[in-house]
């Protein structure tokens, strides 16, 4: 008689491929709904007779990493400090059939629980295996709002970032988490925090790292833990892999949409191997991963001005157009053709190391170490002619850590703890690419082996004195004039600046050394108690040069060093059957580390120091089965306080503002205090079918002491950098998620409404501080969001040949103007952008093993925006459309004088484009034609489009 | 499956496949053909003159992005594109240019600056013919040149050009003549003497060709015309020489052998003298005598650079000469086309492709005739055409 494992809830996957017995089943289920600022979860549960009786002394483990537990009197255990991931549990007794459970899925912070019934086995039987479900339909334990994406969803979806993967959370479109500005969210790497403290909302996370090279990714929206410092709208955990303590594994990929002739240029080799490293004793693993890709275009959205249509342009506009595309001038419609586009050549390198050691003891030691080099050019319209004069950005990060675990399982209880040390390093660089990197720069297959260079990069790294010294401007960069290589020829002198460089130099440097602690307890019965503290020293540098190639100009320079530093305690109690809650605390600190001046316009001013600032948070959550719904109706509540330290760019002055054109000033102010929040949220989950489930969610996040860019002190007349923004988002979300044989789903829709005083610390817009204090709409007022994700076949965990993964995402526009569409003054204009949506799939087909190797392999085709969409991003607020108002095209169109005479065929400025007629002359009304054109395509809105459609083949080999 | 394998090469070959081409803006058309059309200013480009066998100089005018100027000095490729300003540094300014003529070794440029035309001379609302009583069209007559300077500069522009070598010209009897009796005409009103010699008439038409310069081989001496008769000119020197039997003689060009010069001289009748009266609003305003000289027909001579008698080549104008020393290209007004004038005395032929041409210059190499087309009254344009040998 074999085994039995008991099914005592209605979320549960018995593949029928392994012919288990109907009666042998496995409960998976979540306890400890709180997250925790760690990638480690626990595995709690009881194992007992066939007859029910809990069964004392059952060994429970676990590999990779070696787990291990003993049932107690009443048969129950905990194996806490699981690592993230689909893990397999082992369940042995003398006198009873062994049982392993595959794919368990264990996530960051919660509880598995498994319950268990052993068959007597009085001879020694080969052992049953079964897999758990992988996709949870239905978490009666948690009161987070949240989306795990796992390992084998990130390896299947046809993802080229990791951040793509975030769209796919109901909640967060664009990179906005309920509606909060980019940055209000928290990155935490195997329970590390890596937020990118300096520049976070302007630049987003500081650290990327290769799909492949997650074991999961958990999107926390709603209901924080207390371990989630730094974070007002949300928290991304990552979870890396570690190799198997089996077997080597590896995985070599290629994909590129090399093969069309009209591509992108996109390439990308993937290479993953992991697996145990005897030599440095018993247990030791070690996991690799290698991300390497080029683009020819890093961002393909370009399409230029003067391809748009008539009904892109105001009126009076148009039917010039009309003249332009229909008579003679029909030549300067369109005048060049997508694939000779200028592009904006890139490349990425992601590289990630993680070793894991048992000591012994219950100790173990973890080293990681991730390393990236981000570089792209930066496309602008008015270099976009230029090919040797670009504006490009090149970014270095790194992390290492070292982490000393200790775990001890006893049975009914676990302890865990462990000590950290992190140190992370983040460079940007952002000025005038050298010729070098455009031209002689090796590259291959658009991958370049040397990083970018740029004009005067050490001369803008050296010290300031020295740099005050030379008196110089930045080497090598010349000032803006010139018009050789527009479409238009020289004849569109004056409005394309293709003969200068760009005048920003610009870089910054962010260096921290952290060390944090962290202890906890997991009982059999679930609860669990944790506590920590961390503390972080920054050497922050910024250099910032507006105008390098004036000798006279002024940089902006500073070198500080903030600290940080915070504590957090939580208990969770309950269980998937009953009440559970989650009540904690948090306290952060921070000292910028940096003396100010509060009247700027007063050399004479006293300097004072920044003090500490302190933000208490507590945090409550709850969630529970609604009584007589037999588990079927989940209902969870909870309470956040939040808070967050400003990005330390508020502390400096900064040039920001429309692609660094209009060089809009703020002052910082190091004296800026915590940014801060309270979020509510009430949520429901029902199982509708034993396959489908949804969940509605409704919240409201009152935001507070946001940094704004509005309020003037003194004298001065730059707007200077304050906490005086704050708005209030609600929302409703819903989120559904299937599993059927052979496919699974997941889907959400969000709806926020996003209200508050706010001057955007980063916009272009500037509010005095004697006006009124309006209301008006934020980013994410209105803001309809869909996303939808299907895996099928083998991505789903298929046996079949065939795999295909899909994911959808549709959302509404932003608001055009906040101030317009408050005052209604321009009725004319459209109060929101249009909606956009976009669908990526992946097809996989496996084919067997590869001769003479032992490996197998299978084929993929990638698509991107398949449905081929003109996704409009963006509109120009003075029209409303994607082409310019009249009055600012008929400004830059005035720029350039039009000649008296005819230019002949001789002339410098003669271009065979203008001539319409080929008589070998233009003539003044040929001449005004091309300024049209020339004009329209200096408000090139190129970067107001979505991704084109894009295919890609690829071929992956697993070995 | 090895044949599954090779299903990946495509894969394989495009990743491998690196960025294309930059954008890159195709603004000009390559000029090709044994007749090209190489230049389109709506004025007068005139007079061009080889520096290698891959430069043309030549008068135009100041067409954008060139400062305004009635005539200025450029150089344009044999194979068409961008022309450039000769000497910028003069024409920052409104100076009417013309003529520039590299030196046989490339390093010096001669020119001609012409002075500011006659433009106080008359004028009114209407004009009439004080003989007949007539009206006359006043646009008829163009204002007189009185007066140019030669100079030679440095090609590279190095020096200051108040130190250049020079040599005015002097255009004589243009200028105002009080007592000058008009029978019916009040004395108190301006008159103005005016001869137009039949270079004032070539000038009028087109430009400054009869002051051509014409480098000697060994380019030491300049030979030019003032109008009246040829000129030797060593730069640097104060005054030129009249050259012995060059008188009447108009667009000097000095033989490759260096020991002849070619000049177009003007056969003419006898002058008449033309007075009309100005009128401003219906009042007298000024008189104006104009002497008049009739061109029966121009030949082409050829002189002893010693000076000498001169040696009919029969007709032709605006000489320029075979790099062999062989034959001379001219202007045969007759048929409004450029000849091949053999200089051993053969039989002469027409160019092909030259209709309406002006100014021949035969490249060093002998390979291109380079030639200004008339198109329309004051608009000249720079052809080229294959020599077929």
């Amino acid at each position: 008689m074999p085994s039995r494992l008991l099914a005592t809830a209605p979320t549960r996957r018995l593949p029928s491929a392994l012919r288990i017995p109907s009666a042998l089943s496995v409960l998976l289920a979540v306890v400890a709904g709180g997250a925790a600022a760690q990638t480690n979860g626990s595995i709690l549960g009881q194992v007992t007779s066939a007859a029910g009786e809990p069964l004392r002394g059952v060994q429970v483990s676990v590999t990779s990493p070696a787990l291990r537990a003993v049932t107690g009197t009443d048969g129950r255990f905990v194996l806490g400090a699981v690592p993230a991931g689909e893990r397999t549990v082992h369940v042995e007794m003398l006198g009873y059939r062994a049982v392993t459970v595959t794919g368990v899925r264990v996530s960051s912070g919660r509880a598995t629980e498994l319950k268990l019934q052993l068959e007597p086995a009085p001879v020694s039987l080969k052992g049953i295996e079964v897999e758990a479900e992988r996709v949870r339909l239905i978490e009666p334990e948690v009161s987070t709002t949240h989306e795990v994406v796992t390992g084998r969803e990130l390896r299947e979806l046809p993802l080229d970032r990791i951040e793509d993967a975030l769209e796919l959370a109901t909640g967060v479109s664009q990179g906005h988490f309920r509606g909060g500005r980019i940055g209000q969210e928290t990155y935490v790497v195997d329970g590390l925090a890596v937020k990118n403290v300096l520049e976070a909302s302007s630049k987003g996370a500081a650290l990327e790292f290769s799909p492949t090279s997650l074991d999961e990714m958990d999107v926390i929206t709603g209901g924080l833990s207390a371990a989630y410092g730094s974070a007002i709208s949300g928290a991304v955990s990552y979870a890396t892999r570690r190799g198997s303590r089996e077997r080597w594994e590896s995985n070599a990929g290629l994909r590129s949409d090399g093969f069309q002739p009209k591509g992108s240029g996109f390439t990308s080799l993937s290479l993953t191997t992991g697996g145990p490293l005897r030599m440095l004793g018993d247990g030791t693993t070690v996991f690799g991963d290698l991300l390497l890709q080029g683009m020819a275009d890093a961002d393909p959205h370009a399409r230029g001005a003067t391809c748009l249509s008539s009904t892109d342009l105001p009126t009076e506009v148009a039917s010039r157009l009309q003249l332009l595309r229909g008579g003679a001038g029909a030549s300067l419609y369109c005048p060049y053709a997508p694939s000779t586009l200028p592009h904006d050549a890139g490349d990425r390198v992601i590289g990630f190391l993680r070793l894991d050691r048992p000591l012994g003891g219950g100790l173990s030691l973890t080293a990681t170490a991730l390393g990236n080099r981000l570089q792209r050019q930066l496309y602008t319209p008015e270099l976009k002619y230029s090919t040797g004069s670009q504006l490009g950005q090149r970014s270095y990060g790194s992390l290492g850590t070292l982490t000393l675990d200790w775990t001890r399982n006893r049975g009914e209880l676990t302890q865990h703890a462990l000590l950290r040390g992190g140190v992370m390093r983040l460079d940007r660089y952002l000025g005038a690419l050298d010729p070098w990197t455009m031209g002689d720069r090796p590259t291959f297959a658009n991958f370049g082996f040397g990083g970018f260079r740029f004009l005067g990069e050490d001369f803008a790294r050296s010290s300031p004195e020295a740099q005050l010294q030379a008196g110089t401007g930045v080497p090598g960069y010349v000032p803006e004039g010139g018009a050789i290589g527009s479409p238009y020829g020289p004849a569109g002198q004056g409005i394309f600046f293709t003969t200068g460089t760009p005048q920003l130099a610009n870089w910054t440097r962010s260096e921290q050394v952290s060390a944090d602690v962290l202890g906890e307890v997991y009982t059999a019965t679930g609860v669990v108690a944790r506590a920590g503290a961390s503390g972080k020293l920054f050497r922050i540098q910024s250099y910032e040069r507006t105008a390098a190639a004036n000798p006279g100009s002024a940089f902006n320079y500073a070198l500080f060093f903030p600290r940080t530093a915070s504590g957090f305690g939580e208990v969770q109690w309950g269980t998937s059957d009953e009440l559970h809650v989650q009540i904690g605390v948090r306290l952060d600190a921070f000292k910028p580390g940096l003396d100010f001046r509060f009247d700027r316009a007063n050399f004479l001013a006293p300097s004072l120091q920044t003090d500490w600032k302190l933000a208490l948070m507590p945090r409550f959550g709850a969630s529970m089965p609604l009584p007589g719904s037999r588990g079927r109706t989940v209902l969870r509540a909870n309470f956040t306080r939040l808070a967050e330290p400003p990005d330390f760019q508020y502390f400096l002055d900064t040039t920001v503002g429309d692609s660094l054109r209009t060089s809009i000033r703020r002052q910082g102010n190091a004296n800026l205090s915590f940014e801060h929040g309270s979020a509510y949220e009430v949520g429901v989950t029902q199982l509708l079918t034993p396959a489908l489930s949804a969940a509605v969610t409704v919240f409201r996040k009152d935001l507070e002491n946001l940094v704004s860019g509005d309020v003037r002190f003194g004298s001065s007349t730059d707007p200077t950098f304050s906490l005086a923004d704050y708005g209030t988002v609600t929302g409703l979300e819903v989120a559904v998620r299937g599993r059927w044989p052979g496919w699974t789903l997941r889907a959400g829709y969000s709806l926020q409404k996003a209200v508050g005083v706010s001057s955007g610390a980063l916009g272009d817009t500037v509010i005095s501080v004697s006006d009124s204090r309006v209301t008006y709409p934020l980013s994410f007022d209105q803001r309809h969001s869909i996303d939808a994700s299907v895996l099928a076949g083998r991505a789903a965990g298929g046996k079949g040949r065939w795999g295909a993964a899909l994911a959808a995402t549709a959302r509404s526009g932003y608001p055009l103007d906040r101030r317009l569409s408050v005052s209604g003054a321009r009725s004319d204009l459209p109060a929101y952008l249009p909606w956009t949506s976009d669908l990526t799939g992946r097809a996989s087909y496996e084919l067997g093993s590869l001769p003479a190797c032992g490996c197998r392999w299978r084929v993929t085709v990638d698509g991107r925006n398949l449905l081929g969409l003109h996704n409009v991003m963006a509109l120009r607020r003075d029209s409303g459309l994607l082409g310019p108002a009249a009055d600012a095209l008929a400004a830059v169109e005035g720029g350039v004088a039009v000649p008296n005479a005819p230019i002949p065929l001789e002339s410098p400025r003669y271009s065979a484009l203008i001539d319409l007629n080929k008589d070998g002359n233009i003539t003044p009304e040929e001449f005004r034609a091309a300024r049209f054109a020339a004009a329209l395509d200096r408000f090139d809105p190129s970067l107001y489009y979505g991704e084109p459609l894009q295919l890609r083949a690829g071929v992956e080999v697993t070995f | 499956m090895r044949g599954r394998i090779w299903l990946l090469l495509p894969l394989l070959i495009g990743a491998c496949r690196d960025a294309p081409d930059p954008f890159t803006p195709v603004d000009r058309v390559a000029l090709t053909g044994d007749s090209v059309h190489l230049t389109y200013y709506l004025g007068e480009d005139r007079a061009p003159a080889w520096r290698g066998n891959d430069t043309l100089y030549y008068a135009t005018g100041g067409f954008a992005p060139f400062p305004p100027s009635q005539g200025a000095l450029a150089a344009l490729p044999r194979e068409g594109g961008a022309a450039r300003l000769v000497l910028p540094e003069l024409q920052q300014f409104t100076v009417f240019l013309s003529t520039p003529v590299p030196s046989p070794a490339g390093d010096r440029v001669a020119y001609i600056a012409l002075n500011p035309l006659f433009t106080p001379a008359c004028r009114g609302d209407s004009a009439i013919n004080i003989k007949n009583g007539r009206k006359v069209t006043t646009a008829l007559f163009a204002p007189p040149l009185t007066g140019a300077r030669l100079s030679v500069r440095a090609a590279n522009g190095s020096g200051a050009p108040g130190d250049d070598p020079r040599v005015l010209i002097d255009f004589a009897s243009v200028g105002i003549a009080p007592g000058l009796p008009v029978p019916g005409v009040a004395p108190g009103l301006l008159r103005y003497l005016i001869f137009e010699y039949p270079f004032q008439r070539d000038y009028a038409a087109g430009g400054a060709i009869p002051f051509r310069p014409s480098w000697s081989p060994d380019g030491s001496k300049v030979a030019y015309s003032d109008g009246l008769r040829l000129n030797l000119w060593t730069p640097g020197q104060a005054a030129a020489v009249p050259l012995a039997g060059g008188d009447r003689a108009v667009s000097a060009a000095w033989s490759p052998s260096g020991d002849r010069i070619a000049a177009a001289r003007a056969l003419v009748q006898d002058s008449t003298i033309t007075d009309l009266l100005y009128l401003v609003a219906n009042e007298a305003a000024c008189v104006e005598r104009r002497i008049s000289y009739n061109v029966t027909s121009t030949r082409l001579v050829l002189l002893p650079a010693a000076g000498g008698t001169a040696t009919d080549l029969g007709e032709g104008e605006e000489p320029g000469w075979a790099p062999d020393g062989s034959a001379i290209y001219v202007r045969r007004a007759s048929s409004n086309q450029i000849w091949r004038v053999p200089v051993s005395g053969g039989v002469a032929t027409a160019v092909p492709g030259t209709t309406g041409g002006h100014d021949p210059a035969v490249s060093p190499d002998g390979q291109w005739l380079a030639f200004a087309r008339t198109l329309t009254p004051g608009n000249h344009d720079l052809w080229l055409v294959r020599l077929s040998h």
